[in-house]
């Protein structure tokens, strides 16, 4: 898909951490979701996660194009309305220094560019970590 | 009346020193000992998003967001509605953007100003540089990443807006030509006096006379620092003292921050209440001043301390200048 219409149509999921909880199971669905993923229940409530939570599983990926620092850190962070969010952690961070348990801000960072166009995504930065 | 309520500060957590610098080109001290450093993730728009929501703190009661950048992330195109949007504000939000010179700071907090005492109620004002300076050039030497943001409202404590002084002058002191990747910079002491300090100190005194206020009777003065001398100068053009110059050291730990710069500042100031107080922002011959009343001093924003120092390519890769 073309990247304007990408950006545009994930944004709420993306950037604004929009989710959409389901009534029936109360797990976490896009925010487009018309079936919840899980149950397939329809009714929804709409959810908007904080930027804070806690790792619960990473990996550190060393392989990657050129334009990335590696070794980099992939995490899984659950926030506390117990929705989950899939992100690298910013490069300002020390990679080996990320644990299972840690708790992190979700930040919006670069990421690459395609198009011309900066693409941004949210990152996780180590509470108690480096300020940028 | 428009009235400044909170004040943030958003500084990367990294610096190089301009002995680094200058031990690779060589060339004269600016008065800048350190400049801040993006994170190579970060840029104007990051860096923005991180002061803006830190001012917010949860509010989306906001009728417009005032960006104010030097260092657009496009030529063409604007960042203003995703920065709005990743605030979390809905898309009836006003938006404006902001440029052309390190005035855009201080053009968009009168703006918000304004704003506040006509067709609005709250306006977020975020100021963001994350600069990629030519290396071996001056503005190498000077500038600074950073971000800085104040909310201004028709009501509430904080600093309440008495008055404003500008002055415009066709001085060009520094320019970049479009097909060029370098800041030209006039940097005889003639044009510098001419500039930064005679400018600014025009505005201060046009605000000064609508405030009624004299310049002995000031408590604390918030200017641009575009290097780590020339606000103490300006303090001096408008005589008032060393303790009237609010954060003297910020150009020389932080270096240039442009659009950044006086709001910066500001959020740095050590105010009171009752603190008669003026805010003023130069670039390329312009100066804007605002006269303030502290009517309650908005909680100071806090720096980190914890900056990792950058040997020079590292510094390059970080300000996207290695080859
Ligand atoms: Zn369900």
């Amino acid at each position: 898909m073309h990247t304007t219409m990408r950006e545009f149509r994930d944004r709420a999921a993306k950037f604004g951490l929009d989710r959409a909880e389901c009534t029936d199971c109360g797990r976490m669905n896009d925010p487009t979701a018309e079936l919840c993923y899980h149950c397939g229940g329809d009714a929804f409530e709409d959810v908007t996660l904080s930027p804070r939570g806690e790792v619960q599983t990473y990996v550190v990926q060393h392989a990657l194009p050129e334009t990335f620092d590696t070794p980099l850190p992939i995490a899984i962070v659950e926030t506390p309305e117990g929705g989950k969010v899939l992100g690298m952690f910013t490069e300002a961070d020390e990679p080996h220094s990320v644990a299972i348990g840690d708790t992190v801000t979700i930040e919006l960072k670069r990421f690459d560019r395609q198009d011309g166009q900066v693409l941004y995504e949210p990152k996780f930065r180590l509470d108690g970590g480096s300020s940028a | 009346m428009a009235h400044v309520t909170t004040r943030e500060l958003v500084l990367p957590g990294y610096r190089v020193s301009t002995g680094t610098i200058r031990d690779q080109w060589g060339g004269g001290a600016s008065g800048v000992q350190h400049k801040t450093v993006q994170a190579k993730d970060d840029d104007p728009t990051t860096l923005a998003t991180r002061a803006g929501r830190a001012a917010l703190d949860g509010r989306t009661d906001v009728d417009a967001v005032f960006f104010a950048t030097t260092t657009p992330v496009y030529e063409y195109g604007s960042v203003t509605p995703f920065l709005a949007d990743s605030l979390g504000l809905d898309d009836d939000t006003h938006v404006q953007t902001f440029g052309e010179s390190a005035r855009a700071g201080t053009a968009a907090l009168r703006a918000a100003g304004n704003a506040v005492d006509g067709d609005s109620d709250t306006v977020l004002v975020v100021a963001a540089e994350a600069p990629s300076p030519a290396p071996r050039s001056d503005w190498e030497k000077v500038a600074g990443a950073g971000a800085s943001a104040a909310l201004v409202e028709s009501d509430g404590e904080g600093l309440e807006r008495v008055a404003a002084g500008t002055c415009a002058r066709p001085l060009l002191d520094e320019w970049q030509a479009p097909d060029s990747d370098t800041l030209s910079t006039a940097d005889d002491r003639f044009a510098r006096n001419i500039g930064y300090v005679e400018t600014s100190q025009q505005a201060i005194e046009r605000a000064l006379d609508a405030a009624d206020w004299s310049a002995e009777s000031l408590d604390a003065l918030v200017a641009t620092h575009p290097n780590g001398k020339f606000a103490g100068r300006l303090a001096g053009a408008v005589g008032v003292g060393d303790d009237v110059l609010a954060t003297p050291a910020f150009g020389r730990e932080y270096g240039n921050l442009r659009a950044a710069s006086a709001l910066g500042s500001l959020a740095l100031a050590d105010l009171t209440a009752g603190d008669r107080l003026v805010v003023a922002g130069y670039g390329v011959g312009t100066a804007d001043a605002l006269a303030y009343e502290v009517s309650e001093p908005p909680a100071a924003a806090s720096v980190a301390d914890e900056s990792t120092d950058l040997d020079y390519v590292d510094y390059l890769d970080h300000v996207d200048q290695l080859e």
